[in-house]
């Protein structure tokens, strides 16, 4: 996979994925650059992001090419929501 | 659970980190608080073998004076005491709190972003550090007092037993009557810092589960 410039992503940063699925689940679809203001990401380091996720099958393009989510992108960002609320709901943290 | 319940959660969980952060800065700054105690005792030892001295090489010291040395003996360990309180709470005061508090307000991809950043391995060295400043900060308190409050009713009981009554008393009473008095004095306190403990070390076994799950669950998509 590459980008658009620079390197390809080899282990995309979680907490940049959650932001661009995040992004795109409360606005449908949204095109590069108003994504990339919204999610506070470079344009260049954002492109590298959507190909990664492209892939995945986590976004598609549509005809004027805008990013959409695709179900599978919500899914997988609903089930890490879920882990998390499971995981971090069972931890008793005491007041010390 | 919601998204809310989660944020609230995770603020719960990073302020008890930001805590164990004051407990472990508490463990640094006692080796501050020994030596403020320390130098006031030295002071106070100067101060009364110098005046013993001076009146054993014949200077005219008034009996007032050596009447209230004692006196001033609690006096320079008093205010060595506080002096040392008032370093150890300035100095927690100084450690930065509530810095993942704008992270969190971005919500999910906040926690997130929070949990992957945390270094398990240091939380854990610091509580183990917070534990121990709690509890020998505890030990030292109870000392302090008792070391007071020896003075203190070595005070007393020269003037009412030995000047009015012309009663000897034991020495080693007197230390353990002091030391049931710091005891008594401290007993609210030490009860906290027993269930503190208690707390901290259930915090731990609480992180050493979730991090096991959190790096047992591969996240790459």
């Amino acid at each position: 996979m590459k980008g658009n410039s620079g390197e390809p992503i080899s282990k995309p940063d979680l907490y940049v994925l959650a932001r661009v699925i995040k992004t795109l689940k409360e606005k449908n679809k949204m095109n590069k650059t108003a994504l990339s203001i919204s999610t506070g990401l470079s344009y260049d380091r954002l492109i590298k992001y959507l190909d990664w996720m492209a892939k995945k099958g986590f976004i598609e393009f549509d005809v004027n090419n805008d990013v959409v989510l695709t179900k599978l992108g919500a899914e997988t960002y609903d089930q890490l929501v879920k882990w998390i609320l499971q995981y971090v709901g069972k931890v008793r943290f005491q007041k010390i | 659970m919601t998204e809310e319940n989660l944020l609230d959660k995770m603020a719960e969980f990073k302020t008890a980190i930001d805590q164990v952060k004051k407990y472990r800065k508490l463990a640094i700054t006692m080796i501050d608080f020994v030596l403020i105690i320390v130098t006031s005792i030295i002071l106070l030892l100067t101060l009364n073998i110098g005046v013993n001295i001076l009146n054993l090489h014949g200077f005219d010291i008034s009996s007032t004076i050596l009447g209230l040395l004692p006196i001033f003996d609690i006096i320079i360990l008093s205010v060595g005491v506080f002096t040392g309180i008032i370093f150890v709470n300035r100095k927690m005061n100084t450690v930065t709190t509530l810095q993942w508090k704008n992270t969190l307000d971005e919500g999910t991809p906040g926690v997130l972003k929070l949990l992957q950043e945390t270094n398990w391995e240091n939380i854990f060295s610091e509580i183990r550090y917070a534990k121990l400043g709690f509890a020998l900060y505890g030990v030292l308190k109870i000392v302090t007092y008792w070391l007071i409050s020896a003075f203190a009713f070595a005070v007393i009981a020269g003037f009412t037993f030995v000047n009015i009554f012309h009663f000897s008393f034991n020495i080693g009473s007197l230390w353990m009557v002091s030391f049931v008095f710091a005891l008594v004095l401290n007993a609210k306190d030490l009860r906290n810092r027993y269930e503190q403990i208690g707390r901290l070390d259930s915090l731990l076994l609480e992180f050493r589960w979730f991090e096991r799950e959190f790096r047992r669950t591969d996240f790459q998509a």
